[in-house]
Order: structure tokens, then sequence, then C-alpha cells
């Protein structure tokens, strides 16, 4: 065919006019449908607040990501019959379902010490002693399982809901649906270690849009020196303001009866964001003005946790301040900086747990306190659990396990005290209930009041989701 | 019997050779226009040219041809276009100023009531729609108006911010992407991207009111200024060249006006302090408000 002499001028013409008409219908409809017509402020500001499409409790989340990989066998997952099986081989088993075959060790019992708390009688391991005293709070899944026994692709699978890097993350999903609640500060932020121990695998791919428009992206807090690019004014307060007078009165007369004239007017608004940001921003972060008792209940006057004591103080400070999500990595790369206790996992877990122990448990008591705790969906968990054999080596650890391990939610709306589903009674597999890492992610949009089958971005020709093609579910009976 | 179609698209490497040609052979299908997939592959990129130089392509979804995508709004000038490219033996330049003298580009962007009832939605072109230029051409624009910039050809890349040259020559690591880019919509690199979001945000004001290079470059810019204004010193020359360099024209009398009030006021700053290059800095915050101007950053 000869490009030049299309005979399909006519008809394709007609189409493209009732295409393009109905088109626009279906748009109109689909924002409706989607509830993703922003309810104030300028359609153009791709940050605006949107309402939710359902009811909901929670505004925002305050992700607390135990990177490595926590073992749910020491921690929340209570496992009496592994202490009988204690160095008894698992027939069996798969010697490649971890990281290291040659390593496989016997079943081994959990080193810790177990006890119940508060009046759901929660067992947990003595490894938090602050956080079991809100056991009361929160509602523990036991049966979460995901598709990879590999660091990068599981925190790939746990942050995009696929186990490759490019797609968008839960945080610039759940931002391009509901907008942000602030007019100063970024709706989606991220944290990472301060000790230099690295950053979570994969790194700035665990927070990126992929294909949503960057706007949408984490904005990364450089745990060294200034946290946010740009942020430190170049000039006085006062020069810098003459010269975004001067700037709006040169901007203006080519807005004038321009068509494109809301976008230049929205390009205004955005250096007087910015200005505010300067001030705002900062003093989001600073957390040296908190009250004495404050500062002691995360633990920011203890050397071993201030560090995340720290972190977790301004996580709340931001969601006060209408941070629409955060997300906080206990924990550096991998191994021994982070809950990848491959070796050692008593002094380990020690470690990361009794970093994050308090300021996790004061953030939960200072969000409560405040009135915050039910609009703020506080999560608590890994990329993937441990195994219940040990891997072997001087001081044994326990290598990757990808079919079962347990994640908590607080706040938001979730139950208090409630356990669901349940890993077989060695922590090998998760059989009873199985939650997928879709179906958590469609539960974590469920509490915010997003439909995941309704949340869409089209981008080559297909009507991308978060949960994917396959059939996710929401845990329901989370739900208060 | 025919001779199957693959066979002109395959090619035998030289003897020695330590590929299989496989590659040659997919180019050949890529640019068949009789019976590859040339005529198609002529169509999209027209259509990607057309849409660099109007914001929107004929297609309005340059990566989907197929049946997902959006029809043309002209079919018979994409086809037109796309085989202008064919007969011109795939030159690109020809294309892009074949469609930059046409009527349609050079419309202006003047409301018109006559035009906007015949063409509501700005199908036929009709309206120019000023386009918010990409980070890369913010950034080197920045550069080239400092006088700093370094149009060194070829090498290798760098990712330092602070570097002169071209944004092309920015490396991509998928990991760590470069923030005045990510700031300005540059996309992740792991998926293809057939048209950048066009964004309004903080950062990108933070960026031009507070980057170190951003400042570096006003100063930059203002010396240069000061310098070529020696033989005729004085504030309101000293606008007039920065106009000429950032926006190639002569200022407003009432931008003269804004800005020498504005520079004035920023001396008078300066010299309550007692500092002695109040007026290279006062000269340097003028030339950052001109980077931020829309007229900048938009072409209109």
């Amino acid at each position: 065919m000869n490009p030049s002499t299309s005979t399909l001028f006519n008809r394709r013409e007609l189409l493209q006019r009732a295409g393009g008409g109905m088109g626009m219908l279906a748009l109109a409809s689909l924002l409706q449908r989607t509830g993703l017509q922003a309810s104030s402020a300028s359609s153009l500001n791709p940050l605006a607040s949107k309402r939710p499409m359902l009811p909901a409790k929670a505004k925002s989340v305050i992700w607390i990501f135990t990177n490595g990989g926590p073992s749910h066998v020491d921690t929340w997952d209570y496992k009496p019959e592994l202490q009988k099986r204690d160095g008894m081989e698992l027939a069996g088993f798969d010697a490649k379902t971890g990281f290291f075959p040659a390593s496989v060790g016997p079943l081994m019992k959990s080193p810790f010490e177990w006890k119940q708390h508060g009046r759901s009688g929660t067992w947990a391991s003595d490894l938090f002693p602050h956080l079991s005293r809100h056991v009361d709070k929160m509602s523990f899944i036991h049966s979460c399982w995901t598709q990879s026994n590999n660091h990068s692709p599981a925190l790939f699978m746990m942050n995009t809901g696929q186990t490759r890097m490019g797609y968008p993350c839960v945080g610039s999903w759940v931002t391009y649906g509901l907008g942000s609640e602030s007019d100063s500060l970024p709706a989606f932020m991220v944290m990472s270690d301060p000790l230099n121990r690295g950053l979570p695998k994969g790194n700035a791919s665990n927070w990126g849009a992929g294909f949503l428009p960057s706007v949408y992206q984490g904005t990364w807090l450089k745990p060294k020196g200034e946290p946010i690019d740009n942020l430190v004014p170049s000039l006085t307060p006062l020069r810098q303001r003459a010269q975004l007078d001067l700037l709006a009165k040169l901007n203006r007369p080519m807005m004038q009866n321009s068509p494109i004239e809301s976008e230049l007017a929205a390009r205004i608004e955005s250096f007087e964001l910015a200005y505010r940001m300067q001030t705002s921003a900062p003093e989001a972060f600073d957390v040296k003005e908190e009250p004495e008792h404050i500062k002691k209940l995360y633990g920011l006057d203890q050397k071993h946790c201030s560090h995340f004591a720290s972190q977790c103080l301004m996580a709340r400070r931001m969601v006060e301040r209408g941070v629409r999500f955060v997300q906080l990595y206990s924990g550096g790369m991998e191994n021994q900086q982070s809950w990848d206790c491959h070796a050692d996992l008593i002094g380990n877990h020690r470690g990361f747990a009794g970093e994050s122990d308090q300021p996790v448990a004061g953030l939960l008591a200072d969000l409560e306190q405040r009135g915050l705790l039910d609009s703020t969906l506080v999560i608590w968990g890994g990329e993937f659990g441990r195994l219940p054999v040990s891997q072997k080596g001087g001081k044994p650890g326990r290598d990757h396990n990808p079919h079962a391990f347990t994640i908590w939610m607080a706040g938001g709306g979730v139950k208090h005290g409630f356990h669901y589903g349940e890993s077989d009674e060695i922590g090998h597999k998760a059989v009873v209930n199985k939650v997928s890492v879709h179906d958590l992610h469609a539960t974590i949009l469920a509490a915010m009041g997003i439909d995941h089958e309704r949340l869409i971005y089209k981008f080559q020709g297909l009507e991308t989701k978060l949960t994917g093609v396959e059939e996710s579910r929401v845990v329901r009976e989370l739900f208060a | 019997m025919r001779e199957p179609v693959e066979k002109k698209w395959q090619w035998q490497p030289p003897k020695d050779a330590k590929y299989s040609g496989r590659r040659r052979a997919l180019s050949n299908w890529i640019t068949d226009v009789d019976s590859g997939a040339g005529m198609l592959v002529a169509r999209v990129m027209v259509n990607r040219l057309w849409q660099h130089h109007f914001g929107r392509g004929i297609v309005a979804t340059p990566n989907d041809f197929g049946k997902q995508g959006t029809l043309p709004s002209q079919p018979e000038l994409l086809d037109w276009l796309a085989g202008e490219l064919i007969r011109g033996g795939w030159k690109l330049k020809p294309l892009h100023k074949l469609i930059m003298i046409s009527t349609a580009y050079q419309q202006g962007t003047a409301h018109d009531a006559n035009k906007e009832a015949a063409d509501p939605v700005n199908d036929l072109f009709m309206r120019r729609v000023p386009q918010r230029l990409e980070g890369e051409s913010i950034r080197d624009s920045l550069l080239a108006a400092s006088g700093l910039l370094d149009d060194t050809m070829y090498g290798s890349g760098t990712r330092d911010e602070a570097s002169r040259r071209r944004s092309i020559y920015f490396n991509i690591k998928r990991s760590q992407l470069i923030g005045s880019m990510v700031a300005f919509d540059a996309p992740e690199p792991l998926t293809s991207q057939g048209a950048r979001s066009m964004t309004t945000v903080a950062p990108q004001a933070l960026m031009l009111m507070n980057s170190p290079q951003v400042r570096s470059w006003a100063e930059a810019l203002a010396k240069k200024i000061e310098a070529d204004c020696q033989v005729n010193p004085g504030i309101a020359a000293n606008i007039a060249r920065a106009y000429a360099v950032g926006f190639g024209r002569k200022p407003k009398d009432e931008e003269v006006q804004a800005a020498s009030a504005f520079i004035a006021q920023q001396v008078a700053s300066y010299s309550g302090e007692h500092n002695p290059n109040a007026a290279i800095l006062a000269l340097t915050d003028f030339c950052q408000v001109l980077f931020g101007l829309n007229e900048f950053v938009y072409q209109p």
C-alpha cells in the first residue's frame, strides 16, 4: 500500500470524530467512576487532593519496611512444633528454597523466649519488649507469601507487585489515586538507613513511579546532609521574595489569552509553593523542637535506637502535616547490614529489633494519643520470611523463605489484636487463608478507600493496575 | 515456486565475522517499505517528529498504532509525510524543515473566535499551543545563555550535575537518576515512554531558585552581560543585553521599568550590608529571574 493514497480517509475521519466524542464521554465517566476527578483545587495540579472512591478510615500510610526479610518464626509467628522438632531433618525439603543450598541445616527452634501479650493473648518473642505492649492495636497476617527468594525481585514485588524493576510502587499508586493533603510538602516520602549500611537492593526503583508521571515518585530524604535537593534558599528571604515578585510580574503578560493560561498560572503558583516549602519542609523534619517526653517515648535519648527514633518521629510529623505516604526502611542493604540473618540469627535480630522496637512502639503510642492512629495505617514487614531450617555456620542463621511470612498492620481501621491466616506448624509455608502480595496491596488500597480494580492508569494500550491482571482479594476480615 | 519473502531480508556476514547478521536482517525488515514494516515505521517516525514540534502527534498515541491506539487526526497528512521520509532517503532534517515551514506550524497562539468555532478542540492545529521544553533542553538552554556550555561532541558521559556539557551526556544509571532531569519529568529509563508527562511542580521551582548550578550560571550570565556592556554601561543596557541573550528580542518598556526597579532594590539591599559586589550580585539575581520566566522554559 502506498501511504499517499489512503482511501480510508472519510470512514476514518468519521470514526475518529465519533471515537473522539465517545472517548471523551468514556473518559469523563471513567474519571467519575474511579473517583479520580479532582474534588477541589485545579485539576491541573496532579497532586490535588482527591476524594477516595470508597469510605475509608486511613488517610495516610507509614510503612516500616523491615528490610532484608525478618524471620517470622522468631518474631510474631509462634511455632511450638518447631521447638519440639529442633535438630531434626526436614524430610523432603527443597534445598533450593533459600539462597544457599549447600548450607541447609536441620530444623532450628527459635532461640528467643516467647510469651503471650495483651488481651488478645498474642504470642511474641522477647525481641520486642516495647512493641509487645501494643499487640492489641495490631492485625497480624501470618499467611503472606511472595514470588521470589531473592532480595531485589522480592523487594520489587513487595513495593510494585512485579518482580522486575520499573513498575510504579504502592506509594506512587496511592498518591496518583488520592493526591496530596499538603500544599507545602511532598506527598510521598522515603527514609532509608542513616548509619551508612546502604540502601535496600534496587535502590530508587523501590520508590519509583514506573510509567506513572514522575510527579508521583517517592521523595527520598538523603540520610546525610540536606535531605531534599535545593531546599536551602540561595538568597535571604527578602531578596528572594523580590525575585518571585518580579518573576510573577514579568510572567503575567505571556499568560494573557494563552491557550495554556491555567498551566502558566500553575507555574507561578509552583514558585510560591517552593518558597513556602523552604521553611515548611525543614520544620517538618526538625525533631529537636519536640518536647522531652515525646523524644523519650520514641527512644531518641538512647544511643542504640536514636537514629530510628528520629525517623519514626519525623514520620509522625509528616503525617500530621498531610503527607500521604511515608516509607521507612529499617536496616541497610543485606546480610548483617539488615534483617537478612543468614548468620548469627540471635545477634542480627537482637540488633535490628533493638534499634526499632521502642521507636515503632513510641510511634504507635504517639499516633494514638494524638488521635491520628485511626487515620494512619501503620504497616510492619519485609520482603519475605525465613526458613524453619537453619543456615549452617559458626553462629547459625536462617535463609530466605518466600513461602511464608508475617506482616502486621495497625491503625487505619484495622481490627485490634486480630490474627489472620496461618503458616504450617513449623512456619515453612503459608497454608490457611493465604495472602499474596497482590492481596496485600489490594488490602492497603482498600484501607485508603481505593478499589484496586478501579485504580487504573492507561499505558501502552493497557489499563494497568497495581494488582496486575490476575484476580486479587481484599482481606476484608482485617477491617473492624 | 516463489522464494519466501524472508530471504530478501536475510544477510550473510563475512566469513570470519563474529556475528550472525540477525540484527542486519531485522533492520532490513524494519525498513522494507514493500513487504516489511517500512511503511509503518515511516508513519511512526514522522508522527514522532510532528509530536515533537506540536506537542501532539497526528496519532495521539505515539507508542500504539494498533487497535488500542487512537486514529490519526489527519491520515492523509501522516501518509504523505511518511512518503516524503521514504522518498527523501529516510533523512530527518528535510522532514523537520518541511514541518516547520508549514502553515500549521506557523499558527499563532492568540485566541481567534472563528478558528475556535471551526476547530474547538484544536484537532486541526489551528492554534499554536506553547510547549514547555524538556528537562534536557531547559538545562542546555541555561548553560548556553550563561555562556558556559561546553559543546564538545562524543566521548563518555557523566552523572555530575555540575558538568557543563549538554544533558544528553548524562549517563543513565537506573538506580541513581539525575535529580534535575527527573524534576522536569525525565521518565524512568526502564520502560518505553511514547510521550513525556509535563508537570508543573514545586521541585522545578526549587531548582531554579536554589540549585548551586543554576545560581552559578546566573552569575556567569551577569558577568557576561557586564563585559558585553563595557562600552555603554548602565542598568537599561544590561537589561537589554540580558533580553537579547535570553530571548533574542528587545525588552518592552514595562519590562525595563520592572527590571530596573528590581535591580535598584537589590543593589540597595546588598549595599546596605556594605557588600562591595552589590552591582554584580543584583544583576545575578535578575539573571536568575530570567531563567525562571515562562518565556525561557516554554517554546511559544
